[in-house]
């Protein structure tokens, strides 16, 4: 396998664009990625489009990527569907990855877009709720906000987590996407307004809970020489795991454990050098335990963490720069790539306001989606290193 | 009257009676009227054939007796149902049987009796009254067992390779993957609450609270994720509190079959 680079990345701000077609969403960021590549679009040899509920929003079921691409004029090439739940756009991702480092194609396009947002609140919980199995766990109603709500109560339970800490988290992830031009939610939010919004899923409140929203991402991955003639530092995938659910009993490590570790194995590097990470906080709350399955600090320990804030701007290690999927915005098959350009642009030095200084070398994106038999369906890890 | 359900029935000859043409006779028209026939052929005990019935799961057990001893044979039979708490199984009877009879014999629990000349076709309409009228279907799958609605349970699946424990019921071992499926088993209606959620928003289609909770089953029975029901205000739910199974009824479906589901409740903690 030959080493591959993260090339031009690019996503539309998240939100709420009843106007805008998928395939208009996703225009602007593919051919900023292009030019900021500083390739012929021409050698792109193959393209991996994330989305997952298009089918069920716009009824778009079928080639969803090719309509996506035809719009961006992307023909001719292999186009791929990509459908993993809210971690569509990292699938993707890992497929590009795959086609370059295996030596398929030279040039891969990833792109994830998604539209989540509709008129009607309920089509758009309905959509999500397919993302488990419908003939045995989705006849019991899957609500995800209930499903997190589920862990982080257990967790308060075994690690003694306080509603403070749960609602700091909100906190942190709101501050940083006050900084983000591309976040769904720019406003900032105390720890009393967190606790006293709206009661979704007790211990969940509503402004821990990220929002419906629509958005594009799109990059390029490439060779070492592409990267270098771009010009900016070089960003290389150290390592990027995709991992499925695993009927994992209470005594083995969850499946975000399980596959981080495989991360860390195939970049070398420990959770101790990461300096930047993207989490899917789909509600705030979990990102706590993400710490402790991601190995950033020991089981129980994610609640100093939060307090002694080291994982706000300014902290050892920043979590959610970007605002997380709480501030910046959820649009399912957008998320994962998403990510992968905060990590890209932290490491560039490009992230604005919110930049880390100085700029990280080694980032980490998690990315989770969909459940499966009591766990996340699918987990991807993504280490990107300077 | 057309059913989902296959009826399984069980012919079988009790005692020393070798004449077995009209027993064979049933049992192949039953079965190409798409029934699955279980047949004993002759010189069966009552208790072997008691046993069979209940390893066989059998809706309906069919008697044949030629010689005279139906009832003798039919006491026999009551009796060993009784011990292995299989008295709700029906019974039915062919062959010769004299009508003075039929009154001690229905007594003894026999439902329906064909003496000769009864056609095959009356014995396909009297299981599938049987079968219909009980029949029920689980909300999920592979989740419930049990020959009556009131005697649910649910069930699961134990690999005999790694005896790791799966609900549902499953085709495979997804840790041996080998060629022998696992095998089914019965597992405990109590368990212990891992945690649980009270939610103001529900997927359309669902009420609120939208409540879910999951139970560690007793006996280290795998995990359940499952809605949960009666629980009053919701102030009895503890992490690690007691629950109990309990089976609803959510209506019928187009075959007139009742829809069960599982649902988990709090039970009183003495």
């Amino acid at each position: 396998m030959r080493e591959t680079y993260v090339l031009g990345v690019s996503m539309t701000p998240f939100g709420k664009f009843p106007d805008r077609t998928l395939q208009e969403l996703a225009y602007g960021p593919i051919w900023d990625a292009i030019q900021e590549s500083m390739i012929d679009p021409h050698d792109i040899r193959i393209a991996f489009v994330g989305n997952a509920y298009a089918g069920l929003i716009t009824g778009q079921e079928s080639v969803r990527a090719q309509v996506i691409l035809r719009e961006a004029g992307i023909s001719r090439i292999p186009i791929i569907n990509v459908e993993n739940a809210c971690a569509s756009g990292s699938t993707a991702f890992y497929l590009a990855h795959q086609a370059v480092a295996s030596g398929q194609a030279d040039l891969a396009l990833a792109v994830g877009v998604e539209k989540l947002f509709c008129d009607d609140t309920g089509r758009s919980l309905k959509a999500l709720s397919t993302s488990s199995d419908l003939e045995i766990e989705g006849r019991m109603g899957i609500l995800f906000a209930g499903i997190y709500a589920m862990r982080v109560r257990g967790h308060m339970h075994r690690y003694g987590l306080t509603r403070e800490q749960l609602a700091k988290v909100a906190v942190k992830n709101h501050d940083h996407g006050a900084l983000n031009p591309h976040a769904q939610y720019r406003n900032r939010v105390t720890v009393e307004e967190v606790l006293q919004s709206r009661m979704i899923a007790d211990p969940i409140t509503l402004f821990m809970t990220c929002p419906l929203g629509d958005g594009a991402a799109a990059l390029l991955i490439g060779t070492k020489e592409m990267a270098t003639r771009m010009g900016k530092r070089p960003v290389q995938v150290g390592a990027t795991v995709l991992g499925s659910f695993g009927f994992t009993r209470k005594d083995e490590p969850s499946i975000a454990a399980r596959v981080a570790r495989a991360a860390y194995e195939e970049a070398g590097v420990t959770p101790k050098q990461i300096q930047v990470a993207e989490v899917h906080d789909a509600v705030a709350p979990v990102e706590l335990f993400l710490y402790e399955e991601l190995g950033f600090c020991g089981p129980g320990e994610s609640g100093r963490m939060i307090d002694e804030r080291t994982t706000w701007l300014g902290g050892r290690l920043p979590v959610n720069t970007s605002g997380g999927l709480t501030a910046k915005g959820h649009p399912a098959g957008a998320t994962g790539l998403s990510q992968v350009a905060e990590i890209v642009w932290q490491i560039r030095g490009e992230a604005g306001e919110r930049q880390i200084k100085p700029a990280p070398s080694i980032g980490l994106i998690e990315n989770g989606g969909g459940n499966v038999a009591g766990e996340t369906a699918v987990v991807a890890v993504h280490i990107l290193v300077a | 009257m057309k059913t989902d359900r296959i009826p399984r029935v069980l012919v079988a000859k009790i005692g020393l009676d070798g004449h077995n043409r009209g027993a064979q006779v049933v049992a192949y028209g039953l079965r190409d009227t798409g029934m699955e026939v279980v047949y004993t052929g002759i010189r069966q005990s009552a208790a072997a054939v008691a046993r069979t019935a209940v390893e066989e799961a059998v809706d309906v057990i069919g008697i044949s007796s030629m010689v005279g001893a139906h009832i003798a044979i039919m006491k026999k039979l009551r009796k060993e149902l009784d011990a292995l708490n299989a008295s709700d199984i029906p019974v039915i009877l062919g062959g010769i049987i004299p009508e003075e009879d039929y009154d001690p014999l229905r007594a003894l629990g026999v439902g329906a009796i064909f003496p000769p000349g009864a056609e095959v076709s009356e014995m396909v309409k009297y299981i599938q009254r049987i079968v219909q009228s009980d029949a029920w279907v689980s909300e999920v799958p592979g989740t419930l067992a049990g020959r009556r609605l009131e005697e649910l349970h649910l069930v699961g699946s134990r690999c005999e390779g790694c005896n790791r424990v799966f609900f549902p019921v499953r085709r495979n071992c997804p840790f041996c993957l080998g060629d022998r499926p696992p095998q089914r088993v019965s597992l405990s209606d109590e368990g212990t609450l891992q945690t649980f959620v009270v939610a103001s928003m529900a997927p359309p289609g669902y009420t609120v609270p939208h409540v879910q909770g999951y139970i560690d089953l007793l006996d280290q029975g795998p995990r359940i994720f499952s809605l949960l029901t009666d629980y009053g205000d919701g102030s009895s739910f503890r992490i690690g509190c007691r629950m109990g199974l309990k089976v609803v009824r959510l209506g019928r479906d187009e075959a007139n079959r009742v829809v069960v589901g599982y649902r988990f409740r709090p039970l009183q903690t003495p």
